[in-house]
């Protein structure tokens, strides 16, 4: 009986172990036959100084469920760069992540990237209609830059580390393509998995925290970006710069499911940051206007 | 006999890579369930009140220590004169499982920003002269150790087997050395990358160079003609950002890497003497590792 038993265990031991193994050699092997294959262009026939935009899609309250993505629409937005929308849940850019744009037959990868690209490439010195800057002079880019990665970086990962709501979200952007019979089951499978991986790289990236303490340190962030604002209508001064747009995709992603709340809606809610909940509504409908959605 | 050899490597090798990956999945969640939620002991069962215990990774002859964390908390508690003793460990961790971490009057606290929170407010202390200076300083707190951190780390990924071997220095006869700063190079590099891959994404060689140059130009401008980051005295992101010049340029001199050679730019020279102003009002000419 113990014996028969224990051929089961080692059959699991052996599986395991080649399991194991594969996992680590095919993608090695995947990669050393592919080599480092450019990318292909996903848009053939583009149309010159147009940015297609591949990013996550929406819901009929954000432009996009990544805060990335919004930041980066805003900023094509703000600056009037023709661009057209690429909804999707499987193309990836270069560095694996979305979002990516294809400009002029190159593609570029990360929103910050992106972002640097853009800047440079619609720099035409003496043409006032398609010059691109940032922000109106250095001190202020310096500062601008700060909060945006204060923003990006930091704010977001305190986010990613409220677990709740994923499923939800896995529900919305998959219900056009998953038979409503399976959906509630992808969904919560979907959102185990994703938001367990969220948190792990939200730990990563700023450290572990107990529950406590990510708040405490959210209101924080909050409190200072409010303190920042001021009495300005924007956060570098009177009209927006690239750090609103990066803002907007920050605190707008959050509104993506307005059924599910969770600490930081309270905290957006309250009168303490009231001035700031004013302020995303000011940024949603200058750069926004009414399309602040997942238009179909 | 090939035959025969082949396939009992080949599947002791699989049955062995089985036991191992299920191992290492389960005795942590054993560990984890017999140590259970009990609060980390004191490791200082006698401590002095108001004095900071210090947990924190070893430094080296021009360094506090290897972690920029480390450097920022020892320059608060000098910067706001706070009596503390520093406890180099290499094994030790915080209750998020982290360095560095510190005891103060019985109470344990971990992560480095939550650290400076608690000392702010168990001392009273203001991190920053007014709330407008506390935002900006804020935010390029953030920005430093949330940004510019993982971009230095990329870079630092590559000559980190020479801060390995700094680490081992004493521990490992020196014959054995270079294959430690090999080994330790290669998978603690890759364990570098891959953390700050992570956290801000993953960039070519010249995209890293790009953002780590102009991270340091936005701090620079943020710099201009003042003293400290934020005005004549330093404040808390001064410390901050010591910490990271401090364990990236200053700590292991012949782990030298893009940063070092942006830093001795003319273009930079103003940021230069500002890191060695803070190091020098911070630390004095103890910024080492006292013996």
């Amino acid at each position: 009986m113990l014996g028969c038993d224990c051929y089961c265990l080692n059959s699991f031991v052996y599986l395991v172990g080649f399991l194991t193994i594969a996992s680590k050699v095919i993608p090695f092997l995947f990669k050393l036959v592919k080599g480092e294959k450019l990318i292909e262009l996903q848009e053939k026939n583009y149309k010159k100084d147009v940015v297609y935009f591949y990013q996550f899609p929406g819901t009929p309250t954000v432009s996009s469920f990544s805060p990335f993505c919004i930041k980066v629409e805003a900023f094509l937005r703000l600056h009037k760069i023709k661009y057209e929308r690429r909804n999707t849940l499987s193309t990836r850019g270069s560095n694996g992540q979305l979002p990516f744009i294809e400009l002029n037959g190159e593609i570029h990868s990360d929103s910050q990237i992106i972002i640097r690209r853009l800047t440079q490439i619609f720099k035409l010195k003496f043409s006032l209609t398609t010059k691109i800057q940032e922000y109106p002079d250095e001190q202020t880019a310096a500062i601008g830059h700060a909060v945006d990665r204060l923003l990006d970086n930091h704010t977001f990962n305190l986010r990613l580390m409220i677990k709740t709501g994923v499923d939800k979200m896995i529900r919305e952007m998959n219900s056009d393509t998953v038979h409503p019979v399976f959906l509630p089951i992808v969904a919560s499978l979907g959102g185990w998995y994703l938001s367990n991986k969220m948190v792990n790289r939200a730990s990563v990236s700023v450290g572990k925290f107990k529950e406590y303490e990510f708040k405490e340190l959210l209101r924080n962030d909050l409190i200072q970006l409010q303190t920042i604002l001021g009495k300005k209508n924007f956060l570098m001064g009177e009209e927006p710069t690239t750090v609103d747009c990066t803002a907007i995709g920050q605190l707008g992603s959050a509104n993506a499911i307005p059924s599910s709340r969770y600490y930081y809606h309270d905290l957006l809610d309250s009168s303490e940051l009231a001035p700031l909940k004013e302020y995303c509504e000011r940024v949603k409908t200058r750069i926004f206007g009414d399309e602040f959605c997942d238009r179909k | 006999m090939f035959g025969c050899d082949c396939c009992c490597s080949v599947s002791s090798l699989v049955y062995l890579v089985g036991l191992f990956t299920i191992a290492s999945k389960v005795i942590p969640f054993l560990v984890k369930k017999y140590k259970g939620n009990k609060p980390a002991e004191l490791q200082e069962k006698n401590f002095k009140k108001d004095t900071v215990y210090l947990y924190q990774f070893p430094g080296t002859p021009t360094s506090s220590s290897l972690s920029p964390f480390c450097i920022k908390i020892e320059a608060f508690c000098r910067l706001h004169n706070i009596k503390f003793e520093r406890r180099n460990t290499l094994s030790e961790r915080g209750s998020n499982n982290l360095l560095p971490f510190i005891e103060l009057n019985g109470e344990v606290h971990s992560d480095s920003q939550i650290i400076l929170r608690r000392i702010t407010q168990i001392f009273k202390l203001k991190a920053y002269p007014d709330e407008q200076t506390a935002s900006i300083g804020h935010a390029v707190d953030r920005f430093i150790d949330n940004h510019t951190f993982n971009i230095i780390l990329m870079g630092k990924s590559t000559v980190f087997g020479k801060c390995v071997g700094v680490m081992a220095g004493d521990k490992v006869p020196s014959f054995l050395l270079p294959i430690v700063e090999f080994l330790g190079g290669k998978f603690g590099g890759n364990m570098l990358f891959t953390r700050a891959a992570t956290s801000v994404g993953k960039f070519k060689e010249a995209e890293q160079r790009e953002l780590l140059r102009n991270d340091l130009l936005q701090l620079q401008t943020i710099l201009g003609k003042k003293k400290f980051l934020l005005g004549e005295e330093p404040t808390l992101v001064d410390c901050t950002a010591f910490g990271q010049f401090g364990s990236h340029y200053y700590a292991v001199p012949s782990a030298r890497f893009y940063l070092h050679d942006v830093l001795e730019s003319s273009e930079f020279a103003p940021l230069k003497d500002y890191a060695e102003r803070a190091k020098n009002r911070l630390f004095g000419n103890e910024f080492c590792d006292k013996k």
